[in-house]
């Protein structure tokens, strides 16, 4: 009796500690900000439409996330990015992204990206996936979104102390926008032509607990 | 005879330039920088970096073969008229 109630406790004890989405990391909640220094933060995203593809990059990337490496589900955070940042590699198309007709940067300079939950969260040694729920602010415009990313923790050591001190933190994240639902309409008859209905983003984030 | 020459090499310098606007990747606007994907060995991943270039957009290939193509043609035209002169003369 006393070897089935051990086996039965062993069996709860284990699905416990999966259940928690741990990463092989020994430390408690850390306030990771976002650095330039350990590499170029940025969304880079893309425009596909009948007459032209575009790929540009949005950087100014700023930011906190507050993560637990003993528990990934209690992710938090705020990542915003400078609209005037926006890049596709031709000034003149730069200038009438930001301008008043498509995203409009002196009315609303920032897109953010509120963390309100994590779910679903794999783990493997130091990486994980999972889904992170928050509201997508665009245009003056609001929106809950769930978005598909990855994570990579890298604690502390000599080469990461080359980039910034403390431990270092990758997020990547795939995700799909559509203009209209943040009321950008552009000039007359460019969306969808020149311009996709659809803006595929691709987030790359870099940073480091230690202020 | 000349002119026909300078008018082929127009003709072939109008063809390159839209060939070379095709596989720069056919953009409306002309584009002076690039992004290329840059390793990172610390995350393992790829990372998009700007880079300088110069990738011709419709804007400028489309005038100047417009240009190329029209001094071909005039040529051609002129080098006709000249022939027929000529013939008459003869």
């Amino acid at each position: 009796m006393k070897k089935y109630f051990l086996i039965i406790a062993l069996v709860l004890l284990s699905s416990v500690g999966i259940s928690r989405a741990q990463l092989s990391v020994s430390s408690g909640p850390k306030v990771a900000t976002i650095n330039d220094k350990i590499n170029q933060n940025q969304f880079v995203w893309l425009s596909k439409a009948p007459l032209e593809n575009i790929q540009g990059t949005s950087e100014g990337v700023k930011g906190t996330i507050t993560i637990d490496p003993k528990d990934l589900s209690k992710l938090t955070g705020t990542i915003s990015t400078d609209v005037a940042s926006m890049k596709t590699g031709n000034g003149p198309r730069d200038s009438h992204l930001v301008g008043p007709q498509w995203l409009d940067a002196n009315k609303y300079p920032q897109i953010t990206f509120k963390i309100a939950s994590v779910t679903n969260v794999k783990v493997e040694g130091n990486a994980a996936t999972g889904y992170a729920t928050g509201t997508f602010t665009m245009h003056g415009v609001s929106k809950s979104l769930l978005i598909p990313f990855s994570l990579r923790y890298v604690p502390e050591s000599e080469k990461t102390r080359l980039r910034a001190p403390g431990d270092l933190v990758m997020f990547a994240a795939d995700f799909d926008i559509a203009l209209k639902d943040f009321n950008v309409a552009g000039t007359d008859g460019v969306v969808g032509s020149k311009v996709g209905e659809t803006i595929h983003i691709k987030a790359q984030l870099f940073a480091n607990t230690a202020s | 005879m000349r002119n026909r020459g300078v008018a082929l090499i127009l003709f072939g310098t109008a063809a390159g330039l839209l060939v070379w606007w095709l596989v720069a990747g056919a953009h409306v606007f002309t584009m002076t920088s690039r992004l290329v994907q840059v390793k990172d060995e610390l995350f393992g991943t790829t990372v998009d970096h700007w880079e300088k270039a110069f990738i011709p957009g419709l804007e400028v290939v489309g005038p100047t073969m417009l240009i190329l193509i029209s001094v071909g043609v005039w040529l051609l035209y002129r080098d006709r008229k000249r022939k027929t002169v000529s013939t008459i003369q003869a």
